[in-house]
């Protein structure tokens, strides 16, 4: 057997050697937040950029250094438990439009060759080498990319169900829940978790389960999927009959993300959820909104929508009660039944109000 | 390929090393490391040419630090199955370096990529300590670098008592290693929901989604007796299932479905690692639970004869009654906890 042997031309050679026409789309978590809202943003910025640079594609690169697995921020994300938090996390990385692979390296020196490589063929990424190199985010995310695509093409791109679940959204649907009328709802609440945080976001659950008892008697058609980690609801929760926790049946946040891409509408607090119902094509109301995210958003403190959103998707910048929810629930509501009045004149409508 | 190394040698300029046990290579190593710590620019920008160069080397001069996969069907209980028994075989390969951590991982998935979710897959991968890097393609990806596929994980994998032995338990272990969240999560729910019980994990047969709900029709009725005649014993369904969930199913009383109490499925995997006794077939759990040589009726029927050894029961009938006769005698040899016929009575 002849001996291998390394050369530094055969280097240059292979490092030069990826392709231009699909984007890199960088998550370092060494300096990158384990969020899932904030994970969702990356992937539309990827997107917008890899469509005005006319990239065919997006390369997910997820980068773990075991002895810096999480931000500063995140201090509960040791080198012991970092997998269970990416494991968490995962399914959403699979619903970025154009995503083509996705490719976890926690080996430093496929870290360091992949950096290299993506410099050397001048790949397109997000975040650009040079704020690779400083590690340097800026958090909250804005919008500003993203209003700036809106405003050149008209549109964004949207986050689609996570790669592998549409199948099983339709068919869970279809199983469990037909005839019915699904509304996603998020209701954040930190301080119910092992790590709270920023627990004044989270969303008053006796306003809630008031517009839970509310719709239950004026639209017994309607079924309410819970969204959200397993800690994050209370046990009284399983008490309504309107009310299906997908994470009581062993179900995870890729099927979860699934059924709000299928649902009708969503409903809940300013969180990841409502980043994914931010940047899909369902109505929704998103309530709590801090005034400090209006400056990174483009917009106006108390706008009622996003730049880029649709007619039917609201913002409410105060924290929620039960009359509003249903103000709001009952106004998507109707606008649904029309669309689906309008679209299929002769299929079966639920009569269910 | 290359000759041992010899002290001098490398000052010399004669010696040859195996990659990376060179004295360039290692102090490259460590200085890469301590770049890569580093919080400027400089360091950082420093780390990434020497890994570049490092890992440069690693590729052309390791022993088959890549593997690929592919997968054309649904990631159903068989494919998680035939991950783990790859992953044991790749580490048992006398090319595989024997180093902690060096195996990178290509999966390329084809066909109807709407019908496979990848979840469990995922979390396998994550439970292990076998791969370094994992990489997934979808069709129409190219995948840089990848040599021919080794292993497709859709085809039927059928793990027996000759297959477990060929396996070996060292490779087993770092396929199922213990993390520490979800073995703080099972300690937790068990001390909380079954307090001094003599714990049951249980596996059944599952759909592609990995619901166990057809299987479970047949075998609740079954399950819940034996809980009530067996007492000081609790019954864990490791598999998910729709019982629980609020509008959609009831509870299923005697028989506690875990994975719809906020145990994911590397949390299943722990509990079916540290529960007292195993009771199912050996796919993903089962092996999970010899991993950490759990007693149990580990249930075989491709199997020509039945046997037992010490307290492995290996059964050929898969039928509810007769796995749980051999279950109940089973718990009477290891002993029903303190206080069981108290409670009985």
């Amino acid at each position: 057997m002849t001996p291998r042997r390394w050369r530094l031309r055969d280097l240059v050679s292979v490092l030069r050697g990826l392709d231009r026409t699909r984007l890199a789309g960088v998550l370092d978590f060494s300096y990158q937040h384990f969020a899932l809202g904030d994970v969702l943003t990356s992937q539309i910025i990827q997107s917008c950029q890899a469509i005005e640079r006319g990239c065919g594609a997006i390369d997910c690169y997820v980068f773990l250094d075991p002895e810096r697995p999480a931000a500063p921020l995140q201090r509960d994300i040791t080198p012991e438990n970092y997998w269970t938090h990416l494991d968490n996390l995962f399914p959403a990385l699979l619903c970025a439009p154009m995503l083509a692979s996705v490719r976890v390296l926690r080996d430093r020196l496929s870290v360091g060759f992949t950096l290299a490589a993506l410099a050397a063929s001048r790949v397109p990424t997000w975040p650009s080498l040079r704020d690779q190199l400083r590690r340097h985010m800026p958090y909250p995310l804005g919008h500003e990319a993203i209003n700036r695509f809106h405003a050149r093409h008209g549109y964004i791109p949207t986050l689609s169900s996570p790669r592998g679940y549409a199948g099983w959204a339709r068919r869970f649907v279809a199983r469990h829940l037909s005839d019915r009328f699904l509304v996603a709802v998020n209701l954040r609440q930190s301080q119910l978790t092992p790590t709270p945080v920023t627990t004044y976001r989270d969303a008053p659950l006796a306003e809630w389960y008031e517009f839970f008892r509310a719709v239950s008697r004026g639209y017994p058609n309607v079924r309410f999927l819970v969204l959200g980690g397993f800690g994050e609801w209370e046990h009284g929760l399983l008490r309504h009959d309107n009310v299906l926790v997908p994470r009581a049946m062993g179900l995870t946040l890729a099927h979860e993300l699934a059924l709000l891409h299928g649902s009708r509408l969503f409903m809940g607090s300013s969180s990841g959820f409502a980043t994914m119902a931010t940047f899909g094509d369902r109505p929704y109301v998103i309530t709590g909104l801090e005034r400090y995210f209006a400056a990174h958003a483009g917009m106006e403190p108390e706008a009622e929508r996003y730049p880029f959103a649709a007619p039917d998707q609201y913002l409410v910048w105060r924290r929620e009660d039960a009359a509003l929810l249903l103000e709001y629930f009952e106004r998507l509501y109707r606008t649904c039944r029309g669309q689906d009045a309008r679209e299929v004149p002769a299929r079966h409508v639920c009569a269910d109000v | 390929m290359f000759e041992t190394p010899r002290r001098g040698a490398w000052l010399l300029g004669r010696g040859r090393y195996r990659w990376p046990e060179g004295p360039a290579d290692r102090f490259a190593m460590r200085l890469c490391r301590r770049l890569g710590r580093g919080r400027s620019w400089l360091h950082r920008l420093g780390f990434v040419v020497l890994a570049a160069g490092l890992k440069h080397r690693e590729q052309v001069l390791a022993d088959r630090p890549d593997v690929t996969a592919t997968l054309s069907g649904p990631a159903g209980m068989n494919v998680l199955t035939s991950l783990a028994v790859w992953q044991c075989e790749l580490l048992q390969d006398p090319r595989t370096l024997r180093l902690p951590r060096t195996m990178h991982a290509r999966l390329s998935v084809r066909g109807d990529v709407e019908e496979m979710p990848l979840d469990r897959l995922i979390s396998l991968v994550c439970v292990s300590d076998v791969f370094d890097n994992f990489c997934i393609f979808w069709e129409g990806t190219d995948s840089p670098g990848s040599g021919p596929a080794s292993r497709a994980l859709e085809h039927p994998v059928s793990v027996d008592r000759s297959e477990l032995t060929r396996l070996g338990l060292e490779p087993l272990q770092r396929v199922f290693a213990l993390r520490l969240d979800p073995r703080r999560a099972v300690h937790g729910y068990l001390k909380v929901a079954h307090p001094g019980r003599l714990i049951v994990a249980v596996s059944l047969p599952e759909d592609p989604d990995g619901f166990c709900d057809a299987a479970l029709r047949l075998w609740a009725p079954h399950l819940q007796r034996f809980q009530q005649e067996v007492s000081g014993t609790s019954l864990c369904l490791l598999n998910r299932t729709v019982h629980g969930a609020g509008a959609v199913a009831q509870p299923l009383p005697g028989v506690a479905c875990v994975r719809g109490l906020g145990l994911g499925l590397a949390d299943a995997l722990a509990l079916a690692q540290l529960a007292d006794v195993y009771l199912g077939g050996l796919d993903l759990f089962g092996l999970a639970a010899m991993a950490a040589e759990r007693p149990g009726v580990y249930l075989d029927p491709a199997a020509t004869e039945e046997s037992r050894t010490d307290l492995l029961w290996w059964r050929t009938d898969d039928s509810p009654d007769a796995s749980l006769a051999a279950l109940r005698l089973l718990v009477d040899e290891l002993g029903r906890p303190a206080g069981a016929d108290r409670e009985r009575a």
